[in-house]
């Protein structure tokens, strides 16, 4: 055995348990949800028969199904767009020289340590419309209550708030690791050519951490189009489906249903609806920097 | 085009005196190098210059205007960063237009000038290209490109050619040298190489703590330097330093084996003294004082030898060009009193010959 095929033979060995872990529990439950998704009758509990792209096709014409999916794109797109926004914003301050800095970004992370169980159940409590901490606050101010999860127009935007609330201190820490990346010979040359503080937010740090806004446009993105266990601790779906993410819809159709085959299209369809959003993520945000 | 007057210039990190108090004027055109050791505050005058850094006390005015108090971009000085400080995620001509753009100036006019600084430094073919395509030498010509087109007042250039190697750095400097003679601009250069500051400046200033030490052409620094500090600092290799002691008017140099030099000039009380010659002073007689020679360089057109003298100081002679010496051999000094230069052993002063 030539030294080569050595390295390469040691390499292997030391990837295997990884390789064999991800062919397991990724792509074998991804392999036999496609071939559950061309069944029909009972695929994987029981009998079932190939049915072509019937499946595929009930979803098109699935009213809950289109539902879930516009209230996946509100939620997914919602969430990403205010996380990276409100995370920008709290980075770049927090960032530079200020006294409290270290405080402020241990209360911004808290969250993201918590449970998302216990987290959602605590936001059902803040915002129960009788007994709920906000509107009694409402109160207070001589405002009138409301029925923020109640309310379908509403629930959707607060399950977005408090995914923002969830995620911040991730995308905060994120971007402030990255804004201290910048080298400060960058912005010291962009001042001497004239630029003031929005121009170097601007034309510095803006385009200088668009790779890291990629990164956490991908990842929040594709986790929001996943979501489940918010909209069915906080609302179970409702109120008229508002909050039925497609997450949700899935699990609804495949366990409650038991109609496991077109859960398996609905899911595979997610997928690729997921892959598709994320190649136009790259291609909108993609941008070669590289430092010198 | 402008000239620069530092008027009792100070900085302060909180507790640390980095400037205590500078005087400097910088004639109109002029190009003036400051040099120093690592920390003796070089870079930090540039940049409190360039208002990178702000004025703890004092007045920095650009041809006739006091800027102390104004933005970077509004004192009329562009500077080159040792490391480019070249916008990656920005092609050439954008990193050159940006400033221009920022303006509010024209796009044709834009256009023209980044254009012409472009054929200036010979980077047409390159406009399109990323900082992170081009080679070292041509990151650099871009970084002096983006101040060219600004049409400074003044060009500010911090250790612009130290990331760059041996052979590139030679022609860059005579790259520079050609555009400040083409530009006529006034230029601040600072560097840690003596070698540019000698090659480049119209005038050198030397730095330590903060502090000057002498101003002046460079050929006049080299030869009369005012003290210890100044005269090591400048010349490759640097200055040999002896301990000497006063005897009977005369200066004995113990390293030598009690060689003596003659000194008309007031001994100081200690009757200490540090005589200081450089190694192409030295001549190699048939008597003299003996130096047996540790290590030889053959340079091709250049031989040194070094010894270490009985007091621990290193020694470096210039063998003018002999390749028949070698480690190990010993050689007989000659130092000529008229290229020795005297300074006091305590304050590092030279003491000069009574007229």
């Amino acid at each position: 055995m030539t030294y080569r095929q050595r390295r390469a033979l040691t390499a292997y060995a030391f990837l295997s348990p990884a390789i064999v872990y991800f062919l397991i529990f990724f792509f074998w439950p991804i392999a036999i949800e496609f071939w559950a998704s061309f069944r029909t009758g009972q695929p994987l509990i029981g009998e079932s028969t190939y049915a072509g792209f019937t499946n595929y096709i009930a979803i098109v014409t699935d009213k809950l199904a289109i539902k879930a999916v516009s209230a996946t794109m509100i939620y997914a797109i919602g969430s990403t767009v205010f996380t990276l926004v409100i995370a920008l914003g709290l980075a770049s301050i927090l960032a530079g020289p200020l006294k409290a800095r270290n405080t402020i970004r241990a209360i911004l992370f808290f969250p993201y340590i918590v449970s998302f169980v216990i987290s959602a159940l605590m936001w059902k409590s803040i915002l129960d419309p009788y007994t709920g901490l906000l509107n009694a606050a409402l109160l207070k101010l001589g405002l009138p209550p409301q029925y923020w999860l109640t309310d379908p127009d509403a629930a959707i935007w607060v399950l977005v708030a408090v995914s923002v609330w969830k995620d911040i201190g991730y995308a905060v820490l994120i971007y402030i690791a990255a804004i201290q990346g910048i080298p400060s010979h960058l912005y010291q040359a962009a001042e001497l050519d004239g630029a003031r503080r929005f121009q170097l937010f601007r034309d510095i740090t803006l385009p200088l951490l668009m790779p890291t806004t990629l990164f956490l446009a991908v990842v929040i993105m594709i986790a929001s189009m996943q979501e489940m266990a918010l909209p069915y601790l906080m609302t179970g779906g409702g109120p008229a489906n508002a909050t039925r993410l497609y997450s949700l819809h899935v699990y609804e159709t495949a366990f409650q249903g038991l109609n496991i085959g077109y859960a398996s299209a609905l899911s595979f369809a997610m997928f690729l609806l997921i892959l598709l959003i994320t190649w136009v993520q790259f291609k909108l945000l993609n941008r070669d920097i590289r430092h010198v | 085009m402008s000239g620069v007057t530092l008027k009792k210039v100070r900085k302060d990190y909180g507790s640390v005196v980095a400037i205590p108090s500078l005087d400097l004027e910088i004639e109109n055109g002029e190009f003036c190098v400051f040099v120093g050791p690592s920390g003796c505050g070089k870079s930090t005058l540039l940049r409190t210059i360039a208002g990178l850094e702000d004025l703890t006390e004092g007045q920095i005015v650009i041809g006739d205007q006091d800027v102390s108090d104004r933005h970077p971009g509004q004192r009329g000085v562009a500077m080159v960063f040792q490391n480019y400080a070249l916008y990656p995620h920005m092609s050439v001509r954008q990193n050159m237009a940006y400033a221009l753009r920022l303006a509010g100036e024209p796009k044709a006019e834009i256009k023209k000038k980044v254009d012409r600084a472009a054929e200036i430094l010979g980077l047409e073919a390159y406009l399109d290209r990323k900082p992170a395509e081009l080679s070292g030498g041509q990151r650099q010509r871009v970084a002096i490109g983006r101040a060219i087109v600004r049409n400074p007042k003044v060009f500010l250039f911090d250790e612009p050619l130290s990331n760059l190697d041996a052979e590139l750095r030679t022609r860059m400097r005579l790259e520079l040298s050609e555009l400040h003679q083409a530009l006529g601009t006034t230029m601040i250069y600072v560097t840690h190489d003596q070698v540019e500051a000698m090659t480049l400046a119209d005038k050198i200033v030397v730095l330590r703590a903060g502090r000057i030490e002498q101003v002046g052409r460079p050929l006049e620094l080299y030869d009369d330097p005012v003290n210890k500090f100044v005269a090591g600092f400048l010349g490759s290799p640097s200055m040999n330093f002896l301990p000497a002691r006063w005897a009977d008017g005369r200066l004995v140099l113990e390293d030598l084996e009690g060689a003596t030099l003659s000194m008309a000039a007031k001994a100081p009380e200690s009757g200490k003294a540090i005589v200081g010659i450089r190694p192409e002073h030295l001549e190699i007689g048939p008597e003299g004082a003996p130096l047996k020679l540790r290590s030889v360089e053959q340079l091709g057109g250049v031989t040194y030898g070094y010894a270490i003298l009985p007091s621990g100081q290193e020694f470096c002679v210039d063998l003018k060009g002999r390749r028949d010496i070698r480690a190990g051999d010993t050689v007989t000094l000659v130092i000529p009193e008229t290229h020795a230069l005297v300074f006091d052993a305590e304050t590092e002063n030279r003491i000069r010959p009574s007229k």
